[in-house]
């Protein structure tokens, strides 16, 4: 995978930076990212924050062509990463409450409610009933970041946690990697389904393309499984994305039929529906219910997970949905050469 | 002594599937025999699935109550027992549902 273009300041030192041996950041560099929580207005959403996180988490999963693989633990880039997390945290939270009156007993059902079906609409119902067949392919390269590549980042929280939230976790990412069978994890299903629809399978072939309210997906993810600190909100975001699943893929794959996708392409939805009705079973009641259980102090950091998952998501859809419904693409364009 | 792990656990889940796990086999009337493709499995409890004996999570949507929802982010429109167009729902893991 290829270090991905800059975005604006920050990105552009940085990545500039990485091109060399691991070592100090220039001035420049750390007086901007010191500046960020000020220059910030919306962590989710700016590009430049958002590729220079991406870049930061990719050395712990593709890593870059030619770049030092050494990064990865240069204190001088963790500092960088963590003042990006810190305003990204900010922004996320920022819209974000604890439920009142909600009790860790409750936690299972009311993540149920919550994440389950709702009314489709605004992204949902468009791609249900009004997407084209390129609209289609704009989207599996949004989801592309994500879906190439998932499980990875909730298999972080494996060493970070015991008992029966463990278990049940296992339980989940063993389905989610094909049962260690090859060529059937739900990564495999998605490198399928862009074959399928004519685009390239290489994880991270359209990161230039892919703007920073897609990207918050997978980051936020990663920001949550890498922190010991936060092994309850990376199993909220786990739940969060399970539950409701089979239900949102039933649309995808009911919408891409509508348009002509083979029923090889339609595998990766098909195989979620069947698949995300058990997950979502296993990660409300064993996995959050064991955790609320055997880590009660951090019960609510599930509930957080849940809630910023959503958000984040939220987000995704109304970004994605405001570009279709002005006629034009979803996706950045390249800048120019 | 440790408890002796049954070969087949069948595990209710309320207001959901039936989720089976262990040595089980699964089959048809005719015990032909059905591969799953996982390990663990949910089967249809509430009649409503589209793709049974499996759960697709249609349970969820039982009933007029889901007028009531939450707010949804993205906004939304007065879900009035919509159903979902007759399209069929095709998986390599499923046998044709009855």
């Amino acid at each position: 995978m290829r270090l991905p273009a800059p975005r604006g300041p920050v990105s552009t030192a940085l990545f500039a930076r990485l091109l060399r041996e691991p070592g100090p950041m220039p001035s420049q560099l750390t007086e901007l990212v010191d500046a960020l929580p000020e220059t910030t207005v919306d962590a989710r959403s700016d590009e430049d924050v958002q590729i220079s996180l991406w870049t930061c988490y990719g050395f712990s999963y593709e890593g870059f062509d030619g770049i030092d693989a050494r990064w990865e633990w240069e204190p001088s880039l963790l500092a960088v990463r963590g003042a990006l997390e810190a305003v990204f945290e900010r922004d996320v939270l920022a819209e974000v409450r604890m439920p009142e009156d909600l009790t860790p007993e409750g936690v299972p059902s009311w993540l149920m409610d919550l994440c389950g079906p709702s009314t489709p609409a605004g992204l949902l119902k468009f791609m249900h009933q009004n997407a084209t067949l390129e609209q289609f392919k704009e989207m599996a390269i949004h989801r592309s970041i994500e879906g190439l590549r998932e499980a990875d980042a909730h298999a972080w929280a494996i060493p970070r946690v015991a008992g029966r939230a463990k278990s049940a976790l296992i339980e989940i990412q063993a389905d989610e990697y094909g049962g260690g069978m090859p060529g059937r994890s739900h990564a495999e299903l998605y490198a399928i389904l862009m074959s399928e629809l004519d685009l390239d399978p290489e994880y991270g072939a359209y990161i230039d393309q892919i703007p920073a309210a897609s990207l918050s997906i997978h980051t936020l993810r990663s920001m949550f499984g890498l922190q010991r600190r936060w092994r309850g909100r990376i199993l909220g975001n786990l739940a969060a994305t399970e539950i409701g699943s089979s239900f949102i893929n039933r649309h995808f794959t009911e919408g891409m039929a509508r348009v002509g996708g083979s029923k090889k392409a339609r595998w990766f939805y098909d195989e979620h529906i069947i698949a995300d009705a058990v997950h979502e079973q296993l990660a409300a009641h064993d996995m959050c219910g064991g955790f609320v259980a055997d880590y009660p102090a951090e019960w609510d950091h599930l509930v957080i997970g849940a809630l910023a998952t959503l958000n984040i998501r939220g987000l995704f859809a109304r970004s994605i949905v405001e570009a279709w419904t002005a006629e034009g693409t979803s996706l950045r364009e390249l800048a120019a050469v | 002594m440790r408890d002796e792990q049954p070969p087949v656990e069948i595990t209710v889940y309320e207001n959901g599937p039936v989720v089976v796990r262990g040595a089980y086999k699964l089959q048809n009337r005719d015990r032909k025999e059905i591969d799953p493709g996982r390990e663990t499995i949910a089967l249809c409890r509430c009649g409503l699935s589209a793709l049974k004996p499996f759960c697709d999570g249609n349970h969820a949507l039982r009933g007029a109550a889901r007028s009531e929802l939450r707010a949804d982010p993205e906004g939304g429109f007065p879900f009035q027992g919509v159903r979902a167009p007759k399209l069929s729902i095709t998986s390599p893991f499923a046998t044709p549902s009855h």
